[in-house]
């Protein structure tokens, strides 16, 4: 009755669509419905799987979540088709600390900063000053791997 | 020549400079070919940008921490206020753990009242969800000073009519209801909304770990209830005085 939080990043991403309005209004009352589902979980169990186990016994007591976590995760699999998948990237963790860790290794460089709204633009100006920048994708990371001036 | 994450270089984040050094490729003197060290070392500008949109979240994550370390005390400090208290409704005695039932049982009810009005209040804000999102975790922010002021006042209430009676419960549990049915309240509003905000704001390719952040704010806001609960106790004994949260409170606490 209670999702781990495994469970929990996975069942938004199939709503990701965030300019269709119908997935739109589905996703801002997805986290509700979410948390209306836990509540009921946990004042069913804290009421009635009480009583239960008072009364009838702790085998039938933990039976009974054993079944509705069996239940669970047949309706999971059964939903297979429907669901998005994302491609696997790597923990996102290990790139904020790799991030950290170069920030402080890295000597100081002379960077120009120019505001602007995309990025290449950015990876452009850093560039001219002579300063070779990775800056996304295989695609583009091929196309700067030359120094541009 | 676009790249395929699209994220805006902001160089407002007082760390910007920071986390941007490691976009940059550092000539050096080594033996590796110009490809594998990109590869291995660097990190891609989408990827420190991702870095900066986590951090830009931390307000809200503090914000959101200090809540949790007040909805803790439903947990804790108010079902001490209810052992000393006159447990007894009608023909029943409530133990004073089950009041907690009363927040969850808002929440339960909330969310579908909660659901009916948002699009009225989408007409007043202008929002779709009915209100934006940082305007709902204000709300639930909002809501839990109210519960805490009323529990303020219920334990002066209580202690005086304690003292009164010569140490006897004479209020009943009952009295706590309302606290915990407006914690309740506030929690329809801000633990939906908290996950939601730190999802939603997520860049896609970490959505993952802000949804983890989100369930963060709750772990650490019960550290925080933890250590401020200790600082409190600790600060305020004085010799043989036990302090704001003796073990006795029926008649020498000062919680309120």
């Amino acid at each position: 009755m209670e999702s781990s939080p495994a469970f929990r990043p996975l069942a938004p991403t199939n709503l990701t669509v965030p300019t269709d309005p119908v997935e739109r209004v589905n996703k801002g009352s997805f986290w509700n419905w979410f948390l209306f589902s836990i509540s009921l979980g946990s004042l069913l169990s804290s009421t009635v799987l009480v009583w239960v186990q008072d009364n009838i016994g702790w085998g039938v007591g933990f039976a009974i979540p054993m079944a509705f976590a069996v239940l669970g995760l047949a309706v999971f699999v059964a939903g297979r088709k429907v669901y998005r998948y994302k491609k696997l990237e790597g923990s996102p963790l290990t790139r904020v600390w790799w991030l950290r860790l170069q920030g402080t290794t890295v000597r100081r460089c002379r960077m120009m900063h120019q505001p602007c709204m995309r990025c290449h633009h950015q990876v452009t100006s850093i560039a001219r000053l002579g300063i070779p920048v990775n800056s996304g994708t295989t695609r583009f990371r091929q196309r700067n791997s030359t120094f541009l001036n | 020549m676009t790249c395929a994450y699209d994220i805006a270089i902001s160089n407002l984040f007082p760390l910007s400079r920071f986390f941007d050094k490691a976009a940059i490729v550092v000539p050096s003197s080594g033996e590796e070919s110009a490809a594998s060290r990109i590869s291995r070392r660097l990190c891609t500008v989408s990827q420190v940008e991702e870095l900066k949109m986590l951090l830009r979240m931390f307000p809200v994550w503090a914000s959101m921490v200090i809540f949790y370390a007040v909805a803790e005390q439903a947990s804790s400090t108010f079902i001490e206020q209810g052992m000393v208290m006159d447990n007894r409704v009608g023909a029943f005695t409530v133990s004073p753990a089950s009041l907690t039932t009363f927040n969850t049982i808002t929440i339960i009810v909330g969310i579908p009242i909660w659901h009916a009005l948002a699009p009225l209040a989408g007409r007043v804000t202008g929002h779709d969800q009915g209100l934006s999102q940082l305007q709902r975790l204000g709300v639930g922010l909002a809501l839990s000073v109210a519960a805490m002021a009323y529990a303020a006042l219920l334990e002066a209430r209580r202690l005086a009519a304690a003292s009164a009676a010569g140490g006897q419960p004479i209020m009943s549990t009952m009295w706590q209801a309302p606290a915990f049915a407006v914690l309740g309240g506030a929690e329809v509003f801000t633990t939906a909304g908290v996950l939601e905000f730190f999802y939603d704001q997520s860049q896609r390719r970490i959505k993952s770990l802000g949804a983890s952040v989100a369930h963060h704010t709750i772990a650490a806001g019960r550290y925080l209830y933890m250590a401020v609960l200790g600082a409190v106790a600790a600060a305020t004994a004085r010799g043989c005085w036990a302090g704001w949260i003796p073990e006795d409170i029926v008649r020498e606490s000062e919680r309120d």
